[in-house]
């Protein structure tokens, strides 16, 4: 008896899951897919949303607003999740983004720009995964500011003085600062 | 194209300060050209695909339902929850859900065979778990061959699905699992090392490899570097790793893990106190026997074109596809001097055709392998000496 009415309890549970999947599924996917660019990892990150779902039974005592805003919420830490384990993702190879370089540098030219490219790789492996996606949002997707900002849950400020202070963060890391000459005055005894 | 890349004339009228600013030019233009173009899916594949999901979804009801009959040393985890983890189905529960839905019938002749194939692993732990598949990065089942739970702190080992032929690709998924009542700070694999080339995951033989890919994956950055990961009670932590099979015969697959007492400072010394591994001094281990001859249709062709080299997926790949390469020349002056690099690991690659790298000299030399989880990998070179 114990048994069937956990089936029973199961089975309700199920309907719920669906019904909350029917609603919320196409336009969660569309917010993953936007951030990682790939179909297949969009798939197994709203797999990965939804079985989360199925195990915060008080979702079902939600309003729908409520509950989409805690699908996104979600979805966004698996997403941000999968930047923490995956550096680079979405980035282009690096031989295939050189490609998309100015066809006319020459030799030296060209090898120069594969050494920042390396460089700015290396960076970006080194910022926290939020800032990774900030980076992928702005520049490989090209969102505007408020976009990113309705899309992170954030104030546009924000995003903002975040983006600034990543973009700062790679451009020392991209472009290392020369050691300066030294000054005349500092040649004199 | 976006609107930094000079390609694009709706010019964003939300431009940060620095984007107008002539030095970050270079940097603007170079992440605008970095990133793989997010092309936007039609309506039908958005479609398939919250179907496929469903489906996947539907696959998981009863391991979700079973989760409290299953005690934790048999929990094959599939991922991480707010709450809990989720233990994957057993056959017993499978069959139950049969009768729910016939059409995921398939699933479970899927799961059937993927669960024969555990036979021909030894378990080092957790002997009990007969969970035959777990959902992955690339759609692809995995095994689970080895699962221990210490302590509330469960680590499962699990990889592409047998029988395992020498020169094939191995997709190795390692997952923890912190279902204790309190934090847990494992470093490596864990956490990535400084530059991100640290294996977590090694196949031990003795001897000389039976098959040689001439390509370096050793890299010189040192791991240190990395804080502890917080892994907060609840929380699942995992890495995926490919690694190809260079021996037939028993091999034995370990997963050393650092553990820690805390999360360690913002500075890299003095670093935090490590801690024993609780899953013994070795790690998690699994055994695996390998065949010496792979089947021709699990080789993958590929054609060397001028400077392209393009590879023949084949239709039933589900993993991803990776590319290994290394690239040497020599100095146009022939004073002794040589260029030599490689990207010391496997890279996913976009699509199935690759153009040669450039190299500041003469004598060109390429080597390149391209692999796909549960196929061989393909492994071929280029000379150019007239460039």
């Amino acid at each position: 008896m114990k048994q069937l009415d956990r089936d029973e309890r199961n089975e309700a549970q199920n309907v719920e899951s669906a019904s909350l999947y029917d609603r919320f599924a196409p336009s969660l996917f569309a917010y993953i897919y936007r951030q990682i660019a790939s179909q297949q990892d969009a798939e197994d990150l709203l797999l990965d949303v939804f079985l989360a779902a199925q195990q915060h039974a008080a979702l079902s005592t939600l309003d729908e607003e409520r509950q989409l805003a805690w699908l996104r919420r979600v979805a966004h830490n698996k997403v941000i999740d999968r930047y923490r384990h995956s550096a680079l993702l979405t980035m282009l190879p690096l031989d295939q983004a050189l490609e998309r370089e100015d066809e006319s540098l020459s030799p030296q030219e060209r090898v120069e720009q594969g050494e920042r490219y390396e460089r700015l790789y290396s960076a970006i492996e080194q910022l926290a995964p939020e800032q990774r996606l900030l980076v992928r949002l702005r520049y490989g997707d090209g969102l505007r500011l408020v976009e990113i900002a309705a899309m992170l849950d954030r104030p546009p400020g924000t995003v903002r003085k975040q983006l600034s202070r990543t973009l700062g963060q790679l451009r020392a890391l991209y472009e290392p600062t020369e050691p300066t000459e030294p000054t005349e005055r500092e040649h004199q005894p | 194209m976006t609107p930094f890349d000079g390609t694009h004339q709706d010019i964003h009228d939300d431009l940060l300060p620095e984007e107008h600013d002539a030095q970050h030019q270079s940097i603007v233009r170079a992440l605008s050209h970095s990133y793989v173009p997010s092309s936007p899916l039609s309506a039908d594949e958005q479609a398939d695909s919250v179907a496929r999901v469903r489906e996947r979804l539907l696959a998981n009801q009863p391991a979700q339902s079973q989760s409290n009959e299953q005690d934790e040393q048999q929990a094959g985890i599939a991922d991480s929850t707010p709450l809990h983890p989720i233990a994957l189905a057993g056959i017993k529960r499978r069959r139950r859900f049969v009768n729910f839905i016939n059409g995921l019938a398939a699933v479970l002749v899927i799961g059937a065979i993927l669960g024969a194939s555990v036979l021909l692993f030894t378990r080092h732990s957790s002997p009990g778990v007969a969970t035959p598949a777990l959902p992955t990065g690339n759609n692809q089942g995995l095994s689970i061959i080895a699962s221990s739970t210490v302590d509330g702190l469960t680590m499962t080992l699990a990889i592409t699905p047998g029988p395992y032929f020498l020169s094939e690709m191995l997709e190795v998924k390692v997952t923890l699992v912190n279902n204790s009542t309190k934090n847990v700070y494992p470093g490596l694999p864990f956490e990535g090392g400084s530059c991100g080339y640290y294996p977590g995951v090694e196949i031990n033989y003795t001897g000389n490899p039976e098959f040689n890919i001439p390509i370096p994956f050793d890299h010189s950055c040192p791991a240190f570097g990395a804080r502890p990961l917080t892994l907060k009670p609840g929380k699942t932590a995992s890495i995926t790793r490919y690694t190809p099979l260079q021996k037939s015969g028993e091999l034995t697959i370990t997963v050393p893990a650092n553990f820690y007492t805390g999360p360690g400072s913002q500075q890299l010394f003095p670093g935090p106190t490590s801690v024993p591994n609780p899953f013994g001094s070795q790690g998690l281990v699994a055994r695996i026997q390998v065949s010496k001859t792979i089947p021709a249709n699990l080789k993958i062709p590929f054609t060397v074109k001028g400077y392209y080299a393009t590879v023949e997926v084949p239709k039933s790949a589900k993993g991803p596809l990776l590319y290994a390469y290394s690239i040497g020349c020599q100095d146009y002056n022939n004073d002794g001097g040589s260029t030599w690099s490689g990207n010391f690991g496997w890279d996913t690659l976009a699509n199935p055709t690759i153009r040669r790298p450039g190299c500041p000299g003469k004598n060109l030399q390429w080597s390149f392998a391209f692999a796909i989880p549960g196929y061989a990998v393909a492994v071929g070179s280029d000379n150019d000496p007239i460039k």
